[in-house]
């Protein structure tokens, strides 16, 4: 039986502070403020690797202000919390953004919340989130306005479709991005109540399971890693070159890029090298791989690199 | 085309690029400033010929209309296709079809811009993590900043200087980009494709305290590889998931503490 069950998190040294402090208060110019930094620099240092984690700790800074001024070792773990890789559609999934700021608060008026709890919760709605914001923003809403403000002008060329569209598309988003903020806010602090009640200790894993199946779904989606090589098989006649990234997706598909996740991963918790070790490591393997195929263009020679686009 | 008017649709192109924070983000930028439909209309304003601008944009548009960038991966760079495609297609008095194909031809050299910013920003995330274990806050919101410069460069600066040295070296750049160094862009595209790995191992760290927990990573993984899942169908099929597990855990908890209270 016990096969079944998950190990609990039984390193506690990044709890909350204890539940012996005070209520901690936001107050709603708090919110306003972290709802327009992050309006104006979502993706403003957007980078492959963390995609949008620096805007995401600017957007947490007039929270972490207030929540944890007088306490400079809190400061550091809640930068280092929100450090991690981020990513969802910035103008629908700000609800993640919402129910963060609650988690945050209560941690800081002493529930046990700790890292792993944050980032499940965190991971489980911006997945989601990226794919409703994508298919219900520039997958429909955008089209349908765009469809609007094109047939206002077709023909005429007239300037009122674009204006149309320029009126018409902010106004309406930064509307829903505002609501689903605040809902996203309001629906943590009630929720965390009555998770506090049913005791967070055991809830804090079950939100792990939801974060991770959820980062598993992002990491297969997103991460590309493919290779052009090809085996020979049979023999004579009924010789054929069979490409090896199709019977890799035959027997598990995206098979390279987990390997490549499970290897920086196991560096990273194992051998404890620093973040630019991973990057480097990736850097080496893209470069190694790719030399062969480089070489073989310049001095014309039929030699494949060991990695293809798509 | 005049300086002025080089530097304003270069201005125009910064302000619109996707990882421009000064025009609402995301929203007033990429979103409306970098839409085709949007951008025939400033250069047209800019160029002095507004109707052409916005009947170019329409054509330019009706290619790009649902164009969805998930998780960053950019299949056609709407910056360079509005703000290079479309105002050399106006000065060179080219038709609305001739504008499109130029669009496009654009479209695919701005994605090896936005790979080498996408990929080249990596290192600010790595000077973040330096002010996150100092504690310092404010060092985290100036990179956010200081990570302007490159968006300034590549889609400011860059377009500045293709658009005032004209349609005929334009065309000669697509050409010779296209042609002389696609290595370079195959290496940042494969490194692009790669790169998340760290952010996802990075995220790993923080949520699983323990290699037995992979196991739901992985199970999230291979509903997508194997049965095509989308991310929101894994999203519900977690929650529940997290729901059985949790009420799993709590009959394991009340059968472990009554015994407890029956010796007590």
């Amino acid at each position: 039986m016990s096969d079944f069950t998950i190990e609990r998190p039984d390193d506690t040294s990044h709890e909350g502070p204890s539940a012996t402090q005070t209520e901690k208060t936001l107050l709603k110019s708090d919110l306003n403020k972290a709802w327009w930094i992050w309006t104006f620099f979502n993706l403003s240092a957007f980078s492959m690797e963390r995609m949008q984690a620096p805007g995401f700790v600017y957007m947490m800074s007039p929270i972490i202000k207030r929540l944890y001024s007088d306490n400079p070792e809190e400061i550091k773990s809640v930068l280092k919390r929100h450090m991690v890789f981020f990513n969802t559609e910035p103008q629908t999934g700000i609800i993640a953004h919402g129910v963060t700021i609650a988690l945050e608060q209560q941690r800081a008026s002493g529930a046990p919340i700790n890292d792993e709890m944050i980032n499940g919760i965190k991971a489980g709605i911006m997945g989601p989130m990226a794919g409703i914001g994508d298919s219900m923003i520039p997958g429909t809403l955008i089209p349908i306005l765009l469809a609007v403000g094109i047939s206002l002008s077709q023909g005429t060329g007239s300037p009122i479709g674009p204006i149309f569209y320029i009126i018409a598309y902010p106004l309406i988003i930064l509307l829903i991005s505002y609501y689903l903020f605040m809902f996203g806010y309001r629906y943590g602090m009630s929720s965390m109540k009555e998770l506090a009640e049913a005791g967070f200790q055991r809830i804090t894993s079950s939100f792990a399971v939801l974060g991770l199946m959820v980062a598993g779904a992002i990491g297969a989606s997103i991460i590309t890693l493919k290779t052009p090589l090809t085996y020979s098989s049979g023999s004579g006649a009924n010789l054929v070159k069979v490409s090896l990234q199709g019977t890799l997706d035959k027997i598990f598909p995206q098979l390279l890029p987990l390997l490549l996740v499970v290897f920086l991963w196991w560096g990273m918790r194992k051998r404890g090298w620093p973040i630019n070790r991973a990057l480097l490591v990736i850097l080496l393997v893209i470069f190694v791989g790719y030399l062969p195929g480089l070489l073989g263009s310049i001095f014309n020679i039929p030699v494949l690199s060991l990695f293809r686009i798509f | 085309m005049q300086v002025w008017q080089a530097a304003l649709i270069g201005l125009l192109c910064y302000l619109g690029a996707l990882t421009t924070p000064w025009v609402f983000g995301l929203t007033g930028g990429w979103y409306v400033l970098t839409r085709p439909l949007v951008a025939g209309f400033l250069c047209g304003l800019v160029l002095g010929d507004i109707k052409t601008g916005v009947l170019i944009g329409i054509a330019v548009q009706g290619v790009f209309i649902a164009l969805i960038t998930p998780g960053g991966t950019v299949p056609q760079d709407l910056s360079f296709v509005s703000y290079l495609g479309i105002p050399i297609a106006l000065i060179a008095h080219a038709s609305p079809g001739v504008a499109v194909s130029l669009s496009v031809a654009f479209g695919i050299i701005g994605v090896a811009a936005w790979q080498i910013l996408s990929v080249g920003n990596a290192a600010w995330a790595h000077v973040c993590d330096r002010y996150a274990n100092e504690g310092n806050l404010a060092g985290i919101i100036r990179v956010n900043y200081l990570a302007q410069i490159g968006t300034f460069l590549l889609r400011g600066v860059l377009p500045f200087f293709v658009l005032l040295l004209g349609a005929s070296f334009a065309q000669n750049l697509i050409s010779f980009l296209n042609t002389q160094v696609p290595w370079l862009i195959t290496f940042f595209s494969l490194l692009g494709g790669a790169l998340p790995a760290v952010g996802i191992a990075i995220l790993l760290l923080q949520i699983a305290p323990s290699a037995r927990l992979l196991v739901w990573f992985l199970f999230g993984w291979v509903l997508v590889v194997y049965l095509n899942v989308p991310t929101v169908g894994v999203a519900v099929i977690s929650a529940l998931v997290a729901l059985i597990y949790y009420w799993f855990f709590s009959r394991m908890d009340t059968e472990t503490t009554q015994p407890q209270k029956a010796e007590a």
